[in-house]
């Protein structure tokens, strides 16, 4: 079961990514709501989460960041960066994002999304 | 600090404001959008509660549209549109089209091209393509009907001493409102704002176009304004070929 960690300010914006993503079958490791809970989550987990879902604008630590740091931590670990800010696409992708989705977007869009990443084939 | 620093200092101020707000409204569309696809995705739904949903989905859309048309607006305040990355007009009409199918399912569009001409670069980015997408999403929403044939041509001409391409979409059921036919749409809005809120997509697609150094135009085809049929008209600064 593919595992997934939500990034995300917004209370109700994670329910949602929740519901669907366990509705659909994956297995939700873990909640923050900020870039700087994501790195204490992340490093202090053993077990790490397949997918990350990350948003940008966030208190504290935003998306890009936390995304840099966390990649420091691993360099395999797989970030699909979602903004309502587009302008946003091209340092998300620098920071390491293998994908980007501009908010809103089609919950079946990031399902297939994380689908084609989770497979093994794609590093 | 002298006047004009300050109107500055508040207008900086205000388009911050406004990305928040704009950025919060996307974040609620989210939840909705994606709360109607779980409805959309329920085992043995009926009908009627399919159709609901579809268009509920179809209107958050719009909103998002229109969000993004106020963010446009902020991003494109004071820029210098030959400085902007040229785009392909035609493809950008063209993928309009698979957008707008995608935002109303139950309409059946079909964009009829009478022009088709290769390399019709227009200064704009992505701001360009979304102004286009805009126009055609307002002609829709003006067109009562399910079934939606847009008549399109391309023209190469001259806007204020500058080679401009020129598209005109043609809609034989587009019903534009009694404030706007035969005004023009700058003298619509400047003489009432009350009217420029029941058609606030016409409105900033005059504003975007206006600051990408073109401009847009929508007028009634008949000389009876209560008839159907409109011509949307995007005038854009011509780019050369990337």
């Amino acid at each position: 079961m593919t595992s997934v960690l939500i990034v995300d300010d917004e209370l109700f914006i994670v329910e949602l990514y929740r519901d669907i993503l366990q509705l659909r079958g994956y297995k939700v490791m873990g909640t923050a709501f900020d870039g700087e809970e994501a790195l204490k989550k992340y490093g202090n987990s053993a077990e790490k989460p397949d997918v990350i879902i990350m948003d940008h604008r966030m208190p504290i630590m935003n998306g890009v960041e936390a995304t840099k740091q966390i990649l420091k931590m691993n360099p395999k670990q797989k970030v699909i960066f979602v903004s309502a800010d587009v302008l946003v696409e091209k340092e998300a992708r620098m920071a390491g994002a293998i994908e980007f989705l501009p908010k809103p977007f089609r919950m079946d869009d990031l399902i297939e999304k994380m689908q084609r990443i989770s497979s093994p084939d794609i590093c | 600090m002298s006047k004009q620093s300050k109107d500055m200092q508040k207008q900086d101020q205000f388009a911050f404001y406004m990305d928040l707000l704009g950025h919060d409204i996307l974040n609620n569309n989210q939840a909705v959008l994606g709360y109607l696809e779980l409805v959309l995705a329920t085992p043995g739904i009926d009908k009627k509660t399919r159709e609901f949903a579809e268009k509920g989905i179809s209107h958050v859309r719009t909103s998002t549209v229109l969000i993004d048309n106020f963010k446009r607006l902020i991003a494109t305040r004071g820029i210098d549109a030959d400085k902007l990355k040229p785009i392909d007009l035609v493809r950008s009409v063209e993928r309009a089209e698979s957008e707008l199918k995608r935002f109303f399912p139950r309409k059946n569009i079909k964009f009829e091209m009478v022009t088709r001409p290769k390399g019709a670069f227009v200064h704009g980015n992505n701001h360009a393509a979304d102004l286009i997408l805009n126009v055609f999403l307002t002609a829709i929403r003006l067109n009562p009907s399910d079934d939606i044939t847009m008549s399109i041509s391309f023209a190469e001409e001259r806007f204020e001493e500058k080679r401009a391409w020129v598209m005109r979409a043609e809609d034989k059921n587009s019903q534009l409102p009694p404030f706007l036919d035969g005004k023009g749409v700058t003298a619509t809005y400047s003489q009432d704002i009350s009217t420029a809120v029941r058609s606030t997509g016409v409105l900033f697609a005059k504003m975007i176009a206006g600051n990408l150094g073109g401009d847009f135009e929508a007028h009634s085809i008949h000389h009876d304004p209560r008839r159907r049929g409109a011509v949307f008209t995007v005038i854009l600064r011509r780019a050369e070929k990337p």
